[in-house]
């Protein structure tokens, strides 16, 4: 018996741990790209897991009205065709509250205004590396978060492993006390 | 799949490759030796039971880059060794997890799973335990002969697993036998030097 508050006090560690983990398991993500006026887009949860039949919506960000509604298929992906040259909200819905959304910002003229006269090689090429990191950058942020999401998943299924590990084995003593009673 | 098995060698068998007499029989075997390991176990030994376990678990996770792929430990011997017959309870336990937090494995499969990874461990506590216990044979010796063992008889249960499912398989069973050749020398070596350093620091850690 003088085990039990010990063993009840890891339960509720265990239990701490597993919850946190939870909460991070079904995390779903959205990624979407423009190809000319075809929105593409994937959803898929933590693990890499594809969101299907996940409810779709699009949504313009200047006057932040429906554009358009559609599903992802089986493999979590999705494809629509916009009439509109717009900056654009997704929002993806997959059910049981997990939801997750993308902005798509409205590609500007980045080139300068007198890039007609650009006959300058160094100007030229300067305005060519401005558009370049322009193009990219997105593409740089996307990276980072998928390597922040990556380092995150490692340690938090663990710690939530190991505290599961530890409420089944603190739940097993306290059976086999009632059972030996 | 041999390419896959090729890249990354796992004993992790997944879901849609084993035919339904397979998991069932899986599934019966492991409830079996579940339900002997917790009749068993003893109320001194659930926190070593439960620390192996977390081991078993963490060793999984653990990636050594070999040649094209990478492998991963296993330690299973050195669970079975340690802990016998509760081991297949805490194999069970790690395995499920592992399931449920890295999708490693399958639920439909967690009953072959188990047993292909606790039935050696458990061989290899029958086999080498008394041994130990009369230092009959070197310690570092008994660490290696179980280590390489364990995983040797799991990657065998593990390659008979997959062609009861299906002669098609034959080609990756083999494969995936051989791609764990380095496995039960890596297993081996560990196992020698974890229980090398638990006769050093808690010997008592080494009784059942």
């Amino acid at each position: 018996m003088r085990l039990k508050t010990p063993i009840l006090l890891l339960t509720f560690i265990g239990c701490i741990l597993t919850v946190n983990n939870y909460a991070f398991a079904h995390k779903v993500n959205l990624f979407c790209y423009l190809e000319g006026s075809v929105l593409n887009g994937e959803g898929y949860y933590r693990g890499g897991r594809p969101a299907q039949k996940a409810e779709i919506e699009v949504y313009s960000l200047s006057n932040n009205s429906l554009i358009i509604k559609t599903a992802t298929d089986t493999e979590g992906k999705f494809k629509v065709s916009l009439d509109v040259v717009d900056s654009f909200k997704i929002i993806m819905n997959a059910g049981q509250g997990h939801k997750a959304e993308f902005i798509i910002e409205k590609e500007k003229n980045v080139l300068s205004e007198n890039v007609e006269s650009l006959t300058d090689k160094t100007m030229l090429e300067t305005e060519l590396n401005h558009l370049i990191e322009k193009k990219t950058k997105p593409l740089e942020q996307r990276i980072r978060d998928l390597e922040k999401q990556q380092s995150e998943s490692g340690i938090v299924p663990v710690a939530g492993g190991l505290g599961l590990i530890t409420g089944i084995f603190a739940f097993i003593y306290l059976m086999k006390k009632k059972h030996a009673l | 799949m041999p390419e896959t098995a090729m890249k990354q060698v796992s004993m992790h068998i997944s879901e849609g490759i084993l035919s339904l007499p397979v998991i069932m029989t899986g599934y019966a075997l492991t409830a079996a030796g579940v339900g002997i390991s917790l009749k068993r176990l003893k109320d001194k030994d659930i926190v070593k039971t439960a620390v192996f376990s977390a081991v078993f678990f963490i060793a999984s996770l653990i990636h050594v880059p070999l040649g094209p792929g990478n492998v991963h430990l296993i330690l299973n011997g050195l669970v079975g060794l340690l802990l016998g017959p509760a081991g297949f309870c805490a194999i069970f336990v790690a395995l499920l997890l592992q399931t449920i937090l890295f999708q490693f494995g399958g639920l439909t499969s967690l009953g072959v799973n188990t047993f292909n990874m606790a039935m050696p461990a458990l061989l290899c506590f029958f086999l080498f335990y008394k041994l130990m216990e009369r230092n009959s044979l070197p310690l570092i010796l008994i660490g290696f002969l179980t280590g390489f063992i364990s995983v040797s008889l799991s990657a065998f249960l593990l390659s008979i697993s997959l062609i009861l499912s299906g002669e098609h398989f034959a080609a990756s069973a083999k494969l995936i036998f051989l791609a764990h050749i380095p496995v039960m020398v890596i297993d081996g070596i560990i196992t020698a030097i974890v229980l090398r350093f638990i006769k050093k620091v808690k010997p008592e850690i080494l009784c059942v």
